[in-house]
């Protein structure tokens, strides 16, 4: 598969053939994104993560700064389309994004293959959770129901980055052809 | 799947079950403070009542009954503050954050000689 190959060998790719890899990772994970949020949700902002697919991808695959950029680069692109640039919004999406790919990148350096694409997902989607529960604590003071909420969403992130990381692992063996 | 990934999934898992128990523990509140963009206010939680707070972008409707207070009504998008549904415990809350609105519950003032604002 030339794209799995591309993300491979990107440190030999043309500045040019670099630049259109993370133009299309950006509008992959973006098309994830809105794809997502046409699924049923349990509770308002629960999404799947489908997104997370191409961060999980990229950081299994050593790829950390690509990684960073894509997430960046994606929560920017959902904010001019749904028009939450530089709004509170933005700034939950930024920080989640941030702390998500920062926690994947850190736990995959730390341990290596000693952990897998469900691990490393797991502890994006609790790094976001808590991000984002730490920027609403930081404008309006920590309480209990800010815990309580960081704490629901902590346990739906637990069970649909597993699923999210789980389906990436088998994906990745799939186009490495193991 | 590798057993640092059951794991990480066991450990996330147990700490958002603890966030879960501590915040939904605790002894009954006194008082709701509402903050919103125009001031913050504080209702007594014994008398039921249905107040107006006026959001960043519209009105939300706060309500007191048996002892708790729920943000019934919000123009905000998410509507996260209202699936949050009802909080009676001290220290318990609800934030609004794109109407920049909050309720809280605090304890009572026994043992305070005064308050100052």
């Amino acid at each position: 598969m030339r794209l799995a190959n591309d993300i491979r060998g990107y440190g030999e790719l043309s500045p040019g053939r670099k630049l259109v890899l993370l133009a299309f990772l950006t509008a992959l994970s973006g098309v994830l994104s809105v794809a997502d949020s046409f699924l049923p949700k349990p509770i308002p902002l629960a999404k799947l993560g489908l997104a997370n697919i191409v961060t999980v991808f990229l950081i299994a695959e050593k790829r950390y700064l690509l990684a960073f950029q894509t997430a960046v680069y994606r929560t920017l692109v959902a904010a001019f389309v749904l028009g939450t640039f530089l709004s509170y919004t933005y700034l939950l999406s930024l920080a989640g994004s941030l702390a998500s790919v920062g926690a994947m990148a850190l736990f995959s350096k730390l341990l290596g293959d000693r952990i897998g694409e469900t691990g490393i997902s797991v502890w994006g989607s609790f790094a976001s959770a808590a991000a984002q529960g730490a920027v609403v604590g930081l404008f309006f003071g920590f309480d209990k129901g800010l815990l309580l909420l960081i704490s629901v969403f902590v346990i739906i992130g637990t069970v649909t980055g597993a699923l999210i990381g789980y389906g990436t692992g088998r994906f990745r063996r799939t186009v490495s052809g193991q | 799947m590798k057993l640092a990934d059951i794991v990480s999934i066991a450990l996330t898992a147990l700490m958002g079950a603890g966030g879960l128990v501590f915040s939904t523990t605790g002894a009954k509140g006194a008082n709701v403070l509402v903050s919103a963009p125009s001031g913050t206010f504080t209702y007594p939680l014994s008398t039921p009542r249905t107040i107006e707070v006026g959001g960043e972008h519209g009105v939300l409707t706060v309500v007191i009954s048996n002892n708790q207070a729920a943000i019934v009504k919000s123009p905000c998008h998410n509507q996260i503050c209202v699936h949050k549904g009802w909080c009676g415990i001290e220290g318990d809350g609800i934030i609004c954050v794109p109407e920049k609105v909050a309720v809280k519950i605090a304890g009572g003032m026994e043992g305070l000689d005064a308050v100052s604002e």
